[in-house]
């Protein structure tokens, strides 16, 4: 019984953990905190695993405690201080990667200008999640969605070239 | 300028950053609690234990007056409510189900804070006048061949105890709880905001 658990756990764990893991960096923009909010969801995912009754795809189920992690994730002064250091920890960053890499730090750096409910949106949209998965994780309507993603693009492809110009 | 497909091919390129591995998930998720029930379950287990002495003082001393075991049963009973308050609560948090959406969630937050301000409101000026009233019924015998400093003593540090967790104690642990609290429901209703 516990084998079978923690054999679902790994698969579930290797097939979600990285998608989570972009989505907590995106939000953070630090990977240290990134693989801390990736541990604290997947911890939940083991304390509720038995729950799960296949009513929805698990990915879809997972994506959701991660987000509620994510937003519960600044509980202390302390972290609230740490978030609003994102885009300085992110320009940090930036001299850490090679010159190929500036433009995925750059990237993180206008997904961290974002504000939180588009930044978790369009981590899924870049890593190709479906609408109805996104929509349901959202929990907004997948048209109101599409009209939302369509605006976060044009918003983060702006700072992407206001930034690059710098 | 760039368009958004090249950002979306600067996200596809970027180096794996590696998650941690699932061995060290796995070993952290067997630890269990998290942390936000973590203190209300050692609060608990601290009640269970004073309640099991307690009752083991009831049941194994032998008392002549009945006022005695009167304050013992007050003590008691005040504290098994209050255990049950906790239980209470405890289960309130682990009910909250964070697979729900951020709305939904933010509800559940709300009950929660507002039963924790009755616990740290009036019942709690409730409790500890019951159990004020339940020891000095139970000092009564038990003290009653010590000498007056003795008893100045007894009645003084309880008295000072009760006084210090009442209008020190009480107040900054309800408010840090409360802060947390705050802090997540603020997020939460900024979210929702955001999503409207």
């Amino acid at each position: 019984m516990a084998d079978n658990k923690e054999e679902a756990f790994r698969k579930v764990y290797e097939a979600n953990s990285k998608k989570i893991f972009h989505l907590c960096y995106g939000y953070t923009g630090d990977d240290d905190a990134a693989n801390d909010l990736l541990q604290e969801t997947f911890l939940k995912v083991w304390q509720n695993l038995h729950k799960f009754r296949n009513q929805a795809l698990i990915s879809t189920w997972i994506y959701r405690i991660a987000v509620n992690t994510c937003l519960t994730y600044l509980r202390s002064e302390k972290r609230q201080a740490k978030d609003e250091l994102t885009p300085l920890i992110a320009e940090n960053k930036r001299e850490e990667f090679s010159e190929k890499n500036e433009q995925v730090a750059l990237l993180y750096k206008c997904i961290s200008k974002l504000e939180e409910s588009e930044r978790i949106i369009i981590t899924l949209v870049l890593d190709e999640v479906p609408y109805p998965e996104i929509a349901d994780v959202s929990g907004i309507s997948e048209g109101n969605l599409r009209v939302k993603i369509y605006r976060i693009k044009q918003k983060l492809t702006e700072l992407y070239n206001h930034y690059e110009r710098l | 300028m760039k368009d958004f497909d090249h950002l979306l091919m600067v996200w596809q390129g970027q180096p794996k950053l590696e998650p941690v591995a699932v061995e060290e998930v796995l070993k952290q998720v067997k630890k269990g609690m998290s942390s936000l029930t973590r203190n209300l379950f050692w609060s608990i287990t601290g009640m269970l234990l004073a309640l099991f002495g307690i009752s083991m003082v009831m049941l194994f001393f032998v008392f002549h007056s009945w006022i005695t075991y009167a304050g013992i049963a007050v003590i008691l009973s005040t504290m098994v409510i209050y255990v049950l308050m906790m239980i209470r609560d405890y289960r309130l948090i682990n009910k909250q189900d964070l697979t729900i959406d951020p709305s939904s969630y933010l509800q559940s937050l709300k009950e929660y804070q507002k039963s924790r301000a009755t616990i740290y409101g009036w019942m709690y000026y409730l409790y500890v006048l019951l159990l004020s009233v339940g020891l000095t019924l139970y000092f009564f015998e038990v003290l009653q061949s010590a000498s007056t400093q003795f008893k100045l003593a007894a009645y003084g540090l309880t008295a000072a105890w009760l006084l210090f967790c009442t209008f020190y104690l009480k107040g900054r642990i309800f408010a840090s709880e409360q802060e947390k609290l705050n802090l997540m429901i603020d997020r939460l209703v900024r979210l929702q905001e955001q999503f409207n």
